[in-house]
């Protein structure tokens, strides 16, 4: 593949991933919000294999299995294990309405993707779009996870910061060292299981996901 | 030689956490953590000897990398470790006693605390700053389940918001480290070595000044999460003082040092590349911030643990302060603090933890009269207090001596007067606090049982070497603190 037309899909691939986001932003069901972040983890492994194929590097190509497995299969199935197991509601508990939420989102997404300018930065392949994107995508996760209530929800918000971090890395510098990106991978898969017990836990103690029940602490 | 000690550092309390599982040894479990982290303790001195001997130390492929400023972070990493462990033995068993706990809760306990140990020691010795970076993340998810061992809803609370902030935060320290990356590979190539801590600092000057800078923003805010700097401090209060008393002593008197070395590493590279000033000038703001913020809930705190842990952001404050200011007799009171904070908070906490359990409080109203009951602990609590507060003759009050000259001498004067009023604030609620905790009038019926050894050894330990680096420092631990500022320095 030729690095013009890897460019452009890339840069094609990472939009995706922002309306997505903002999908996520919509969505007012777990179950909806989760499935969403698979596709937009799904387009991340995407734009690895348009890299991997530009650049012939095989060290993308392990990076993006594991990314499938980790960021596409392990860790929205734990959540979504939570839920099942959990006579909880599906509700994300959002503290602002739908509408405010997405024109929040779509207003940050535009301001973020036009003025940030690449900056210091010129990606390797001609992605040159893309480090604001993922600045964009690293935003609207913090926006998920400000703006909810409900405990996963805000996990979900977590691992959409780090799909738009290893969108940086991956067209800065064709992602990280692969022992590196390893060992980054494991420990989100670890955090997102110890999120996974303790939201079980959360439910024994409070009944409920809602972290406005955890406000005892304070001072 | 020094790959076997490295192993040894490692591969002791991993192999504890396993062996603990071993159903034989269950019952013994806090022996056998115990002779893991001795082990890890020796390892540690052995490769402090070689440092001092022989300078820096590369080894397993450059993956490894010890110079003084590693030796200084893992050598109290190790006896906090070696401190804390001995005083899990009787706190444990007494939560156990008390139904906090129960008896299956232990073996979990210990093997967590080795698992922690192993995560931690990595931090100083790896020479990848992506790898440090993930040995950094694996400690806060491993410490989160020792925060929330008691599975009570605050401590599910504290647990929780440590595990969400502490993730966040050090996401950001990982853009900070991708951008470094970046940085680095026109000059380095895109192989792991890019990463390598060495081969930066040999091409520091190199790398795009605008890059760096805008990597050390996000470094610092990121670690500075972990470190407790203020304003991103707080899940701090809550997780230390929730925590079981030896693990407070861990996360505060050890954890927040290892993410204020990465923090330091990246200043070495930031400071070659973009000039010294932009590096200081950030490290200055967030630690007079992180200060002065925490002066307000010392002040009207009445939690014995909240109350150090507010102790823990102003002292990481200080150590950013005095980083900071920089120049030969600031780097060395950072270093100097650094220890002695290590030293003292971590006896602290565990003083406090066995007067907490004997009161079943940690409001201080409640335990008055301390030194009364509890002569041992009131005497420690007493003498913590005086060495944190920065009175002579303990190392404090040298280090924020040195705080204030250097930073006269650096043309900072402002800074270094505010810090002062700050931190003589801070000091003066402190004294106030641990008065009416010792010497109040105690309430009716209350008694606290006689320490056993190990919770006398452990406890007085720390305080017994502070008194010593104060009084008579031994020329090694003035050298190794001298190099130490060397390297921060960045001429290391």
């Amino acid at each position: 593949m030729s690095d013009d037309l890897a460019g452009t899909l890339i840069n094609d691939l990472a939009t995706g991933m922002v309306i997505l986001a903002i999908g996520i932003v919509w969505s007012r069901s777990l179950g909806w919000a989760l499935l969403l972040f698979c596709v937009q983890s799904l387009l991340l492994v995407g734009a690895a294999l348009c890299a991997g194929l530009a650049t012939g590097a095989s060290h993308i190509y392990v990076g993006a299995t594991l990314t499938l497995v980790v960021k596409v299969f392990a860790a929205p199935v734990l959540l979504w294990l939570v839920l099942l197991r959990l006579p909880t509601s599906h509700d994300v508990q959002a503290s602002i309405g739908q509408r405010t939420g997405v024109i929040l989102a779509v207003v940050l997404a535009l301001i973020l993707g036009q003025s940030l300018d690449t900056g210091p930065f010129r990606t390797a392949i001609g992605a040159d779009r893309v480090l604001p994107t993922a600045v964009t995508l690293m935003v609207i996760g913090l926006l998920v996870m400000v703006t909810h209530r409900q405990a996963l929800t805000q996990i979900v918000g977590f691992l959409m910061i780090e799909n738009g971090m290893a969108l940086a890395a991956l067209t800065a510098t064709y992602g990280m060292p692969l022992v590196v990106e390893m060992g980054v991978l494991l420990d989100l898969l670890l955090a997102v299981f110890v999120a996974f017990v303790y939201s079980t836990r959360m439910h024994t103690i409070f009944g409920s996901l809602d972290t406005d029940r955890l406000r005892t602490l304070k001072g | 030689m020094i790959e076997f000690a490295l192993a040894g550092l490692l591969i002791a309390p991993l192999a504890a956490a396993i062996l603990i599982q071993a159903r034989p040894l269950r019952d013994a479990a806090g022996a056998v953590a115990l002779v893991a982290v001795s082990i890890s303790l020796a390892s540690a001195l052995a490769i402090a000897a070689r440092v001092q001997d022989e300078g820096p130390q590369s080894a397993f492929d450059g993956w490894v990398y010890v110079d003084s400023l590693s030796v200084v972070i893992l050598v109290l990493i190790a006896l906090v470790g070696v401190c804390a462990t001995l005083n899990s033995i009787p706190y444990i068993r007494r939560d156990i006693a008390d139904g906090h706990l129960g008896a299956a809760d232990s073996p979990r306990y210990y093997s967590l605390l080795m698992v922690f140990m192993a995560t931690m020691v990595v931090v100083p010795v790896i020479n990848n700053l992506g790898v440090m970076w993930v040995a950094i993340e694996a400690t806060t998810v491993v410490s989160v389940l020792l925060v929330s061992i008691y599975r009570t809803g605050p401590s599910l609370e504290a647990a929780w918001k440590y595990l969400v902030l502490g993730s966040v935060g050090i996401a950001l320290a990982l853009f900070g480290t991708m951008m470094t990356y970046y940085a680095s590979s026109p000059l380095l190539g895109d192989d792991s070595s890019g990463l390598s801590w060495t081969d930066l600092r040999a091409v520091a000057s190199q790398l795009d000044p605008d890059v760096m800078r805008l990597a050390f923003v996000f470094v610092l805010v990121g670690y500075g999460t972990k470190a407790g700097l203020a304003p991103m401090h707080t899940w701090l209060p809550d997780a230390h003082s929730q925590a079981p008393s030896p693990v407070s002593a861990l996360l505060s008197g050890v954890l927040l040092n290892c993410a204020l070395y990465a923090v330091l590493r990246f200043r070495v590279l930031t400071a070659a590349s973009a000039g010294d000033a932009y590096a200081d000038d950030l490290l200055i703001a967030f630690g007079l911030f992180s200060v002065g913020l925490a002066v307000p809930f010392l002040v009207v705190q009445h939690d014995i643990k909240r109350m150090l842990a507010y102790h823990s952001v102003e002292h990481m404050g200080i150590i950013a302060l005095a980083a900071g200011i920089g120049g030969p007799v600031g780097l060395y009171a950072a270093m100097l603090h650094l220890v002695a904070h290590s030293l003292t908070k971590s006896s602290l906490f565990m003083a406090a933890g066995s007067v907490v359990q004997a009161f079943n409080t940690r409001s201080m109203h409640r335990m008055h009269g301390i030194a009364k009951l509890a002569p041992f602990h009131g005497a420690s609590l007493i003498l913590g207090a005086v060495a944190l507060a920065g009175l002579p003759p303990f190392a404090m009050f040298t280090s924020e001596y040195g705080l204030i000259s250097g930073s006269f001498s650096a043309g900072h004067a402002a800074i270094g007067v505010a810090g002062l009023l700050l931190i003589a604030l801070a000091a003066a609620s402190l004294l106030y606090h641990t008065v009416q905790v010792a010497y109040g009038q105690p309430r009716a019926g209350r008694s606290v049982p006689r320490p056993g050894a190990a919770a006398l050894l452990s406890i007085s330990l720390p305080l017994v070497l502070l008194l010593l680096v104060s009084v008579d420092p031994p020329n090694e631990f003035e050298a190794a603190l001298r190099d130490a500022a060397t390297v921060i320095g960045g001429s290391g």
